[in-house]
């Protein structure tokens, strides 16, 4: 990318653009377009998405997110606010005004589960070495954002910890860094291997404990617009009181596991089906039990001779 | 009107003109097509077109997700269709496809990149409890589970209850009429159905006229016409397909009148050509617009339809838009229901928001 095209930055202008008209930036092969009123969310979104690429004028909105007070009161008085796409049927709630990035990036996540459907989407985190994509699915709090962390921060480019991208056609995978969101016991496992500065401030008592949004690393978000081709699918499960162990899943026994991560094979039709096959047959699946991250990083490393 | 809604216009009246759109205008028009329930159109549009290679990548994207979606939705219908054909087997009874499986059915144009959630049906009264039964023996399961709720579909409304089969998660509506019974339109459903037309030994299609009818009425005597934009598409290509045929206007004038659907008619086709220049005969429309209220009612009426059948941009200021919107919700139910019984239902509504519960 040329230098004209400018980043997020934590500038005045780029504070008064989030009130007033929104900032447009580029996440993977989406761009969102965002405003807010909220000055302590303003404040928390530039600082996690500093260095993010603004959408030039000759790119197009995918996603238009507004967070707003939940009513004009709510706006100065106890605040109250809520995330705001302008559809009719959204499932977002009230948080208090101190939970704005929650918010936001709730929002976002729902925007891009329902309406990216040019992709078949994992929930899964992804990670790519040495032009070779992994996916890692799994239900939430089984460390799926942990593993993914800690491998962007050993040699790994991150791509995404929520959404797995797969174009149907080319069977690549496209980033989407966004924020990574830690919760409760994983904050301190990747608070020290971070600097202090790449950790959002914490949010308490949000609806599913503490969170604090990690920055993607620099060279993810550089290298957004870069695919790589499927490669090896993961199931990470930490446990730290089982034996570590990787087992390979059968053909079979894979095919159901990705189907159950993909999220908008409903809507995909024939086309999921045909990319999960083809998928399936392309990456070979295995299942990864370990009891410490520095463990799990060693078997992914020593799993990658697997990867096509 | 505001900027994005006249593009999305133009882009439906003349697919064409997608491949001029600045990046500005598509991030607009995407928006308001998703908004509408008419992103998989423009997709179909712009394929028809062949301008799908022509787009920015991002652009491109939306519109191939959107295509997707489209083309399971049509899968699913068809096969719903399928489903019921399989459970109603033995019978003799037809039962006729409403909208989306009708449109899907029968082949219409309007058919092309139009995504529908549920199935719905219609049946004579008399077999209204057949179905039901037979769906139910065969899987379907009831989706309102409150009393009220239950009775307020059996007692007021043109259809059951929702039903679903919790395999496929498929809702069925099963309708004994167009309108709901106390509505201040009430075409007779035995002569919709007398002139249904047979698509295969099950199913059938309402006839030409019916057709339009029924959307228009759907439309502009029912629903509250807030995002209603892709009803009005449907009425541009039905007008667009059966207006071919001369004969076509003379047919549907008198069918109006004998359903009692004049006006809603008139709305129709005003729209259909003001707003996406639907072929519409001038002597027709002029003649078609008799039935339209008295003059300042009928700029009150102007004015919402178009300030509501497309809704505004998230990040437009919308003030007129939302008094335009609750205008016509009070219009809805106006129409719908004698006063009486508005108070009443609106008072149940209020009660469940208030108190959370259920009576």
């Amino acid at each position: 990318m040329g230098r004209d095209v400018r980043d997020i930055t934590r500038l005045p202008e780029h504070f008064r653009a989030l009130r007033r008209e929104g900032l447009r930036f580029r996440v993977g092969p989406f761009v969102a377009h965002v405003r807010t009123p909220f000055s302590r969310l303003r404040h928390d979104f530039l600082e996690t998405y500093e260095g993010f690429p603004l959408a030039s004028e000759a790119e197009a909105t995918t996603f238009h997110l507004q967070v707003r007070a939940t009513s004009p009161l709510r706006r100065w008085v106890r605040p109250k606010l809520m995330a705001d796409a302008g559809f009719a049927h959204t499932p977002f709630v009230p948080l208090p005004g101190d939970l704005g990035m929650l918010a936001m990036e709730m929002g976002l996540n729902w925007l891009v589960a329902t309406s990216s459907d040019r992709f078949l989407m994992f929930h899964a985190g992804l990670v790519e070495r040495d032009g070779k994509a992994i996916l890692m699915p799994g239900a939430s709090g089984i460390g799926k954002s942990t593993l993914t962390a800690g491998l962007s921060l050993s040699g790994w480019r991150f791509f995404t910890d929520e959404f797995g991208l797969l174009d149907p056609d080319t069977l690549a995978f496209h980033p989407h860094p966004r924020p990574i969101s830690l919760k409760n016991e994983s904050i301190p496992v990747l608070a020290e291997r971070v600097m202090p500065e790449r950790l959002s401030r914490p949010l308490h008592e949000t609806p599913k404990g503490t969170i604090r949004y990690l920055k993607p690393p620099r060279d993810a978000l550089e290298r957004m617009a870069e695919t790589a081709p499927a490669s090896l699918i993961l199931y990470p499960n930490y446990n730290p009181n089982a034996k570590s162990q990787v087992i390979e899943l059968p053909k079979h026994e894979a095919f159901a596991m990705v189907r159950g991560a993909a999220v908008n094979c409903d809507r995909l039709g024939e086309t999921a089906f045909r990319t999960l096959a083809a998928l399936t047959d392309r990456c070979r699946s295995f299942r990864l039990i370990y009891r410490s991250l520095d463990q799990a990083i060693r078997m992914v490393s020593d799993l990658m001779e697997h990867a096509p | 009107m505001r900027e994005g809604a006249r593009l999305l216009l133009t882009v439906l009246k003349n697919p064409a003109r997608q491949a001029g759109l600045s990046a500005d205008a598509w991030s607009q028009v995407l928006y308001l097509a998703r908004a509408c329930g008419l992103l998989g159109r423009v997709a179909a549009d712009a394929e028809r077109y062949g301008l799908l290679d022509s787009l920015a990548a991002g652009v491109r994207d939306q519109l191939i997700g959107a295509r997707r979606v489209a083309e399971m939705s049509r899968t699913r219908l068809l096969w719903e269709m399928d489903r019921v054909r399989r459970a109603t087997l033995g019978s003799d009874i037809k039962i006729v496809l409403l909208k989306g499986a009708a449109y899907v059915a029968a082949g219409l144009p309007c058919a092309a990149g139009r995504v529908s959630s549920d199935i719905d049906v219609m049946v004579g009264r008399d077999s209204l409890q057949w179905l039901e039964a037979t769906l139910m023996a065969a899987g379907w399961q009831q989706v309102k589970s409150s009393n009220y709720d239950q009775q307020y579909y059996r007692d007021w409304m043109h259809e059951l209850p929702p039903l679903r089969h919790p395999e496929r998660n498929a809702v069925i509506d099963i309708h004994h009429t167009i309108l709901p019974p106390t509505s201040r339109y009430k075409p007779d459903p035995a002569k919709l159905l007398a002139n249904a037309r047979m698509i295969d030994e099950r199913f059938a299609v309402f006839s030409d006229t019916d057709l339009l009818l029924h959307s228009a009425a759907h439309l502009f005597a029912d629903g509250e016409l807030r995002g209603g934009l892709r009803d009005l598409v449907d009425q541009r290509d039905l007008i667009a397909e059966f207006g071919r045929d001369a004969a076509f206007w003379q047919r549907l004038k008198a069918r109006a009148e004998e359903l009692g659907l004049t006006r809603p008619l008139a709305y129709s086709l005003s729209y259909a050509h003001d707003l996406l220049a639907a072929p519409v005969p001038a002597e027709v429309l002029t003649d078609a617009r008799r039935a339209l209220p008295w003059p300042p009612l009928r700029w009150v009426m102007d004015w919402c339809v178009r300030a509501a059948l497309i809704p505004p941009h998230l990040f437009d200021r919308a003030a007129g838009a939302a008094v335009a919107g609750e205008l016509l919700y009070i219009r809805s139910h106006w129409l719908r229901m004698p006063p009486l019984m508005l108070a009443r239902h609106l008072g149940v509504k209020v009660w469940r928001r208030t108190l959370g519960s259920r009576p």
